[in-house]
């Protein structure tokens, strides 16, 4: 085969070669008078001589270039007609007539990093396509970003144990405020009733004790006008001779509304799988892990304690070997440390990571700021102690059951806690690496998809339509992610006993009462 | 202030420029207020849809919410600064 394709071709070469000269000429004559490209006179006259294709060369760097900026903007605007259809749909509910003294819902958003990343990674996402369609609809956002593994757990559960601390203390006050009022007589005589009693003493009192009674009555009076005269609005203004003034002055959250059923109220947005993993593991942690610390966790925390103190120490003597004058640095012992660390258990959970966010102004004041070099405290609970171990709280048993749906749990502002709320968590898909460039680059030129998958979820928070929770499902929502997390990062997580690298586990206690938005609906209907 | 000029009252001059520091003051916190008035309006309603229905809806009771906070916040952090930059260069004054 090769053999005769070689003689048809020298046969030709030889063929011409004699000739080869004459055609020479003729070619390079040729040439010189009509060479490539496109001319007219008209274009000569403007002085504009040839119009042609640049060389190979050039041609190859302009489509190769071309066509990845070309592939760049296209995916940009299909991103940004993705975000926007989505956003349409979204904007028919914040078009909703709301009262001017009512504060639509608020969203809970747990945002943290991916794996050896900066927070804005994620951040990036959150802005670019979660937060308009949210804006949208209509719907506030309060944000709770973390910088470590394992504070979103810790913060999650600590708020969980406050309120568990705070529903204690108040039923303790109940307690004792009706032990104290009940009346000897009444003590004695069961079923005997107070009050007829209390008039008739009222009846024997002296006449002094009447005086001073009047006397308290008068200055709780007097407080009650002055408490008034404070808001101005009660002495002037277009609501003064109004019957219900108060009431339409009042400013309220949309999810105060006690006629909403308890599953459509506010919602926690989890962003990435690490985050929603933290925020599982620390629901269950609260609602099942014990009141105050384990002594495991008080171990790991002096340990934690005393490493920075050795850090300290160590800089210490390294300033002080080049001539510097300093105090002798008091070091203490691991059981020294923990000892200060029982002193303040409650301490800890008040001073969470967050609790700088929430009070800038009194952060010195009672809790202290929170020292970045510490590690976020160990969980109370581990996913394979829930069975065992976990008991699900004595404070919620009137308000969350295991067998039957839970009722709101009564805060100030009657809003439920932010863990009865329904829950959604969007994926971050996040490459890092060397070897993943081919992939890196394949999901650049597909963003597009990614905005439209988080487009979805955000509009399915909007549209709250809720399914109960699947823990089949559901515990692996965004777990496609895990296969993006670095090997190397993994196997330190894993070593150092990280919250993210953790297997889910789901209680019945706690997920039987949870839900999760529901994005199975049909886009036509819309 | 003094009835019927018993009392020994404070001096007029100092009651005059009382007024007139609680006058700009009130000139001041009422530009204020106007300004952040208009400033939200345009943001949050003109620039929406205008006056297409009689009440508010969510978006501009949110836009609304949010503009008149971050304004306040503004004002706070901004009068402040020119405060501590105002006692910086004529330390000599008041």
């Amino acid at each position: 085969m090769t053999d005769s394709s070689k003689l048809v071709e020298s046969q030709p070469t030889q063929a011409s070669s004699p000739a080869s000269g004459a055609a020479k000429d003729a070619k390079s004559s040729t040439a010189k008078v009509e060479s490539k490209g496109y001319s007219n006179p008209a274009l000569k006259a403007m002085g504009i001589n040839r119009i042609k294709l640049p060389s190979r060369n050039w041609m190859i760097f302009l489509s190769v270039t071309g066509l990845l900026v070309g592939g760049a903007l296209y995916d940009k605007r299909e991103q940004k007609k993705n975000r926007d259809k989505w956003m349409k749909l979204a904007e028919e509910y914040g078009k909703a007539q709301i009262s001017t003294n009512t504060t639509p819902r608020k969203v809970t958003v747990f945002v943290s990093p991916p794996p050896n990343d900066y927070l804005e990674e994620s951040w990036k996402l959150f802005r670019r396509y979660i937060k308009p369609v949210l804006n949208s609809g209509g719907i506030d956002l309060e944000v709770l970003h973390s910088n470590t593994q394992g504070s979103i757990r810790n913060r999650v559960a600590a708020d969980i144990r406050n309120l568990r601390r705070e529903i204690e203390k108040n039923e303790s006050e109940k307690a004792a405020k009706n032990e104290g009022s009940r009346s000897r007589l009444s003590d004695i005589i069961p079923g005997f009733i107070t009050r007829p009693w209390n008039s008739v003493h009222q009846y024997f009192l002296s006449e002094e004790k009447k005086k001073k009674m009047a006397e308290e009555e008068e200055t709780r009076q007097a407080q009650a006008f002055k408490k008034q005269m404070e808001n101005h609005k009660h002495i002037l203004g277009i609501y003064l001779n109004d019957s219900n003034k108060d009431q339409m002055m009042e400013s309220h959250s949309e999810d105060s509304d006690n006629n909403k059923p308890l599953n459509n109220i506010g919602g926690v947005i989890c962003i990435g799988r690490g985050t929603y993993k933290e925020y599982m593991l620390g629901l269950h942690e609260g609602l099942l892990g014990p009141l105050e610390k384990p002594e495991r966790v008080v171990e790991a925390q002096a340990a934690d304690e005393h490493r920075i103190l050795d850090q300290k120490r160590k800089r210490d003597i390294s300033r002080l070997k080049k001539g510097e004058e300093l105090n002798e640095p008091d070091i203490k012992t691991v059981e020294e440390l923990m000892e200060e660390v029982k002193a303040n258990r409650q301490y800890d959970d008040k001073k969470s990571f967050f609790a700088q966010y929430d009070n800038p102004d009194d952060q010195d004041e009672e809790y202290g700021e929170y020292d970045f070099t510490r590690e976020p405290i160990k969980a109370y609970l581990l996913p394979n102690e829930y069975r065992k171990e976990g008991k699900l709280a004595e404070e919620f048993k009137n308000y969350i059951f295991e067998d039957k749906p839970s009722v709101k749990i009564p805060t100030d502002d009657n809003v439920p806690p932010y863990y009865q709320q329904p829950i959604c968590v969007m994926p971050v898909p996040h490459l890092l690496g060397f070897l993943t460039i081919p992939m890196k680059i394949y999901r650049f030129y597909n963003k597009r998809y990614v905005a439209d998958e988080l487009g979805e979820l955000s509009f399915s928070v909007v549209r709250n339509v809720v399914r109960p929770f699947d823990a089949e499902k559901d515990l692996d929502l965004a777990v496609k992610e895990e296969e993006d997390w670095p090997k190397k990062w993994y196997q330190k997580s894993v070593d150092n006993d990280k919250d993210w690298v953790r297997d889910l586990a789901a209680d019945k206690r706690v997920v039987s009462n949870l839900w999760v938005y529901d994005i199975n609906f049909n886009k036509d209907d819309l | 202030m003094s009835f019927l000029g018993l009392g020994g009252g404070a001096p007029k001059l100092s009651s005059e420029q009382k007024v007139q520091a609680a006058e700009a003051e009130l000139d001041m916190v009422t530009d204020m207020f106007n300004r952040l008035v208009d400033t939200c309006y345009t943001k949050c309603i003109e620039k929406s849809k205008g006056y297409s229905e009689g009440d508010v809806n969510k978006n501009e009771g949110l836009c609304i919410d949010r503009c008149v906070a971050k304004y306040f916040d503004t004002n706070v952090k901004v009068g402040e600064h020119m405060q501590k930059i105002g006692s910086s260069q004529f330390p000599g004054r008041r």
